[in-house]
């Protein structure tokens, strides 16, 4: 079962209905972890992360310093680079971290659950008593975490 | 490792990840880059001038930042320090003190 990096079809009218709000001081947004050999595929079509966290859950269970719901996404910020809209973020640590992970989901905790956008690592990613960093990338028109053109 | 973003209208940046070891931390100067980033951010659309004056400033903030983590570090190792020695690991004080080099 695979995750495919890619933005939940599903915010892009929850944009235009102005469900999200991403800025400074906005909602709550959180990125879970998922773990190794998760039973279900995910991609632009998973709409929350209730779908990952249905049992049997495919998020990490808690423990090795992870919480079920994952960590908290903070904003830098949503403004106006050239023409292109861009959200930015500051990165998300886990200290302390024992686990293996295979994909990383951003959603709206505040907006119940709705997904916005999900990573595939790539393979497993494991780590022991030690830090575990999602570092968002420079703020741009072309590299910003989200970014509408 | 470079986790590749998805390329439409709507796009996702593409996400990095680093794993430290517990015998091989992430340094000051990491946490004091990624903050001053945070701090300053530079856009790649942002004209010539005005993105080296801003490297300059993000630089400079770098620089106070990783100083006042060393020295908050340095302050928690000597606390650290004082407590195991005097409950008896001197050893272990030593060790946290950086002595054992």
């Amino acid at each position: 079962m695979t995750v495919t990096t890619s933005i939940a079809q599903s915010f892009k009218p929850e944009l235009m209905r102005a469900v999200h709000n991403m800025d400074l001081g906005g909602d709550t947004l959180m990125m879970a972890l998922q773990k190794v050999a998760p039973g279900r595929n995910y991609d632009q079509t998973t709409q929350n992360i209730s779908v990952v966290q249905a049992a049997p859950s495919d998020e990490l269970p808690a423990g090795g310093g992870y919480t079920v719901g994952g960590a908290p996404a903070v904003s830098a910020g949503v403004s106006l680079s050239g023409t292109t809209g861009i959200a930015d973020f500051n990165n998300v640590s886990w200290a302390a971290a024992t686990f293996s992970a295979t994909a990383a989901f951003l959603y709206n905790q505040s907006k119940a659950g709705r997904m916005i956008a999900m990573w595939d690592f790539g393979g497993t990613q494991s780590i022991s008593g030690a830090t575990f960093v999602i570092a968002m990338p420079p703020s741009g028109a072309g590299t910003s975490l989200i970014r509408i053109a | 490792m470079s986790v590749p973003g998805h390329e439409a209208g709507l796009q996702a940046g593409d996400i990095k990840l680093y794993v430290s070891k517990p015998d091989q931390v992430m340094t000051p100067a990491f946490w004091a880059r990624e903050a001053a980033a945070r701090i300053i951010m530079i856009s790649e659309d942002a004209p010539q001038p005005i993105r080296e004056q801003a490297k300059m400033f993000q630089q400079q903030i770098f620089r106070v930042i990783v100083h006042n983590i060393n020295a908050a570090v340095e302050e928690r190792r000597a606390r650290d320090a004082y407590l195991a020695a005097k409950v008896g690991y001197d050893d272990l004080a030593a060790e946290i003190r950086g002595d054992c080099k």
